[in-house]
């Protein structure tokens, strides 16, 4: 069952909610780039948005009262969004073997 | 097809076989659980009533275990004075449900939650304190389905419902399946309704 | 010198794919001008009461996008299927046949729409007149056409690819077309059972949408970023097969979503929450990847407004699926939000981005080969126009979106939280100042979007007139062999 969201946490659910998507594509993105162009600063930036991330979806478990089996969902998303980025680079290069990035 | 440098996590091959299996394995769960669902969801299944509900007091309350809101079928309440057989019930309940389709409802209401909207939700519309008493609220149903622009009370919105050119019978077969509707068990959907009787 | 449009420069199922762009066109145009009716009736209620009733101008809406977009897709593939299966089109006189059939039908149903717009609550009427099922209200006898055509273009493709040459995007596209048609009998019956109905009809909608339609853009797509960017074949065709992957493993059972009001039993509750909190994964993989490979080929494309629309494409699924939809999929909010003016508000920008996106990507193609390969790089003339539309109809889209979204939030506090949902609190919602004036912001961003809409006719019709530079060949495999 779910203990719905309460009246007072709506915005700060949708803004939350938003955060985690934007934070994971932010996150996804910053640690491509940091690769591609081998930067430290942006493999940085890449863990600060994983940061962001990690706080919006514990925020968002408060919120929407993620408890019990619903816990396996904060959890899901934890993993699910920080691995998904670095598998999906890791993806890219190994696809994209001998076509000669440079 | 891939050169040797590329490992096997990132074939073409690892996942080709990998878009199969999940995609197999998705619908073949989506196919257990529709199985499961239909026999759940059947008219007399205990999340949706019998179409012989029409012939009882329906109410929508608060319930303390499930910490939902429920619906409650109560004592003998029959539409229009008369109690109906199950083949009546279903049959009036369909000619709602096909006018309720051929008058193109859901293009401004939404039933359940779905559709449009310009106009209120009806998921729950038989039991609104806007049609007044249980007694009244067949009656005034009907007049405003019949009618809809003259009895339109828009609420300074200053919508009105089109004339659809309802007819008697299928303004009660909107009604029944209106009540039949509302008995159905929607997970707590919509959330703090207030019946007439304060539920 | 003026290049014209000329059929010279087409092989003969891009001749046919022409047919279905032009009036895709149409029906997109159909689509904005019945939309902008729709919102002028939450402004002005009397306007057009009882001549055009809402429910008659949103059902023409929300019709012509899917016809639109359906007719695009056709477009599409009749268009690479040539040069993916290396031989003419098997039966391509039996799809001229079946596009005239489709047109005459889609003409007939919408004159119904509009001239008859209801009936007796009978089964004529569902078969004749209209089904009054969102999206899919064509009457049935319509419905049994549409099978039919669909039954043509599907031989035509698995025909060619069987005689010619099969591949991976080959493989894929068919089996999606199979997925897609065979979804749209699950929307084709009767039933008295709002539930069961409803569980179906879900099928069609979100299995179209979030499954088959992603899919068969993902088709569409790799083989446009080998003719575009010049990307190698196994390298698209393995992202393919990754996104039909995390596309169906996340999309079929996110269908959950749909399930938790409607009747269904509460494991739905879970379902639905689990797998649609995880479909922006493949959008986010997507963004990722596009952004990778036009990285490598450091942004050198032959066809500069296709480009910018296929990265349209990638950030709109983005925004309007994966951010959209995830902040109103939770059933815990999803309680207070469903139904409200959060669902079009997700509506319009998924729709949009996602799909419009692509199709006018296509158009740009198309039109560039029909030009006699016209180059469409850096310093083309008029090249104000394509950005422009690009631009209006993006920020027409995003301002609609977000008007909707500030109407829905009010509405989720006010109606559903506060007001339980009453006629009486829809009312309340309705009569608020924010919803009001959002309405009228909706307005203003829809006449936006119409100027935007209005330029890329425009500059469709015009792009490359005077263009005297033919666009550079890029090395593409297989070789490729134009008929
Ligand atoms: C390109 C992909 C998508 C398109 C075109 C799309 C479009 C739509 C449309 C048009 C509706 C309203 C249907 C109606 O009329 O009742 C809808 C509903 C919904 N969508 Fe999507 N959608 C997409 C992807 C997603 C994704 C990825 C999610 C979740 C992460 C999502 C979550 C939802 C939810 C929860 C609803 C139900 C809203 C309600 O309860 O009223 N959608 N979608
Ligand atoms: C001129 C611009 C447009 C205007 C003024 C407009 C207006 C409207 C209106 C008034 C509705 C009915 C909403 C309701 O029931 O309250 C609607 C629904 C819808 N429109 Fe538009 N629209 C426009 C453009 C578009 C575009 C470009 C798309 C997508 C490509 C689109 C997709 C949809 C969809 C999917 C729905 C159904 C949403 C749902 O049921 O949740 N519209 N539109
Ligand atoms: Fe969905």
């Amino acid at each position: 069952m779910i203990e719905p969201v309460e009246l007072a946490h709506f915005f700060l659910f949708f803004f939350t909610a938003a955060a985690v998507i934007v934070a994971a594509l932010g996150y996804a993105l910053l640690y491509a780039f940091a690769r591609l162009y081998r930067r430290r600063g942006l493999l940085r930036g890449a863990w600060l948005a994983y940061g962001v991330l990690a706080a919006a979806v514990l925020t968002l478990g408060w919120l929407a009262n993620l408890t019990g089996y619903w816990q396996v969902l904060v959890g899901l998303l934890l993993v699910g969004y920080g691995v998904a980025p670095v598998l999906i680079w890791r993806l890219c290069v190994a696809t994209h073997e001998g076509e000669g990035r440079t | 097809m891939n050169t040797a440098s590329t490992p096997w996590w990132a074939s073409t091959g690892f996942w080709k076989k990998t878009a199969i299996w999940v995609t197999a394995a998705s619908f073949l769960l989506l196919i257990g659980l529709t199985f499961d669902t239909m026999a759940k969801m059947v008219a007399g299944s205990a999340r949706v009533p019998d179409y012989t509900v029409i012939n009882r007091h329906i109410d929508y309350r608060y319930d303390d275990q499930k910490r939902r809101f429920m619906p409650v079928i109560g004592g003998e309440a029959p539409l229009f004075g008369k109690v109906l057989s199950t083949e009546e019930a279903e049959r009036l309940v369909t000619l709602g449900k096909k006018t309720i389709q051929a008058k193109n409802c859901m293009n401004c209401h939404t039933l359940l939650g779905n559709g449009a909207y310009y106009a209120p939700d009806l998921t729950k519309a038989w039991l609104d304190p806007a049609w007044g008493p249980e007694s009244a609220r067949p009656l005034l149903m009907k007049l405003f389905l019949m009618d809809p622009e003259g009895n339109a009370r828009t609420y300074g919105t200053g919508r009105k419902m089109p004339d659809l050119g309802i007819t008697e019978k299928e303004a009660e077969g909107i009604i029944a399946f209106l009540k039949w509707m509302s008995a159905i068990d929607t997970n707590g959907f919509p959330y703090n309704f207030r019946t007439a009787e304060g539920g | 010198m003026v290049r014209t449009l000329d059929g010279a420069h087409l092989n003969g199922g891009q001749k046919l794919a022409v047919k279905y762009f032009n009036v895709a066109v149409i029906l997109f145009f159909a689509q904005l001008a019945f939309g902008l009716l729709a919102a002028a009736q939450y402004l002005h209620p009397d306007f057009l009461r009882g001549v055009l009733d809402f429910n008659v101008n949103r059902m023409v809406h929300i019709n012509a996008m899917i016809v639109w977009m359906l007719y695009g897709f056709i477009g599409s593939v009749y268009w690479f299927l040539e040069e993916e299966s290396g031989r003419t089109i098997v039966g391509l006189r039996l799809g001229h046949l079946a596009f005239w059939l489709l047109t005459l039908a889609v003409t007939v149903v919408v004159a119904v729409y509009l001239l008859v717009q209801t009936g007796p609550g009978d089964d004529f009427t569902r078969w004749f007149v209209n089904e009054g099922r969102e999206y899919i209200e064509a009457p049935r006898w319509a419905d049994i056409g549409i099978v039919v055509v669909m039954g043509v273009f599907f031989y035509n493709v698995a025909a060619t690819f069987t005689k010619g040459r099969w591949s991976g995007i080959a493989g894929v596209l068919t089996l999606d077309l199979v997925a897609l048609a065979g979804l749209y009998l699950a929307g084709m019956f009767y039933v008295t059972n709002i539930s069961v109905d409803q569980y179906w009809w879900w099928w069609v909608v979100h299995l179209w949408v979030e499954a088959t339609w992603e899919v068969l853009v993902g088709c569409i797509m790799a083989w446009a970023l080998m003719h575009l960017l010049g990307v190698r074949r196994r390298i698209v065709e393995t992202w393919l097969y990754i996104e039909v992957a995390l596309m169906f493993g996340s999309g079929i059972l996110g269908l959950g979503h749909h399930y938790f009001w409607i009747g269904a039993p509460e494991y739905w509750l879970a379902i639905g929450g689990f797998f649609s909190a995880l479909e922006p994964i493949p959008l986010v993989a997507m963004v990722v990847h596009s952004i990778y490979d036009a990285g490598v080929h450091r942004l050198k494309n032959r066809n500069h407004p296709a480009l910018a629309w296929v990265i349209a494409h990638a950030f709109g699924n983005f925004l309007g699926a994966g951010v959209w939809g995830f902040m109103h999929t939770l059933p815990q909010i999803n309680l207070f939000t469903h139904g409200t003016q959060w669902t079009p508000s997700h509506g319009h920008l998924a729709f949009f981005g996602a799909y419009a996106t692509i199709n006018i990507a296509f158009f740009y193609l198309a039109v560039q080969q029909w030009r006699g390969n016209v180059w469409m790089g850096a310093g083309l003339a008029g090249g104000w126009r394509w950005k422009w539309a690009l631009g209006l109809l993006s920020v027409g889209v995003l301002g609609m979106t977000v008007a909707l979204l500030i109407a829905g939030y009010e509405q989720s506090f006010i109606e559903r939280a506060q007001g339980g949902s009453t006629w009486s609190a829809y009312f309340a919602a309705q009569t608020h100042p924010w919803f009001v004036e959002s309405m009228a912001w909706r307005m203003a961003f829809g006449w936006v979007t119409l100027a935007g809409f209005v330029l890329l006719v425009w500059d469709l019709l015009t792009i490359g007139r005077h263009e005297t530079r033919t666009a550079e060949t890029l090395e593409e495999e297989p070789a490729l062999v134009h008929g």
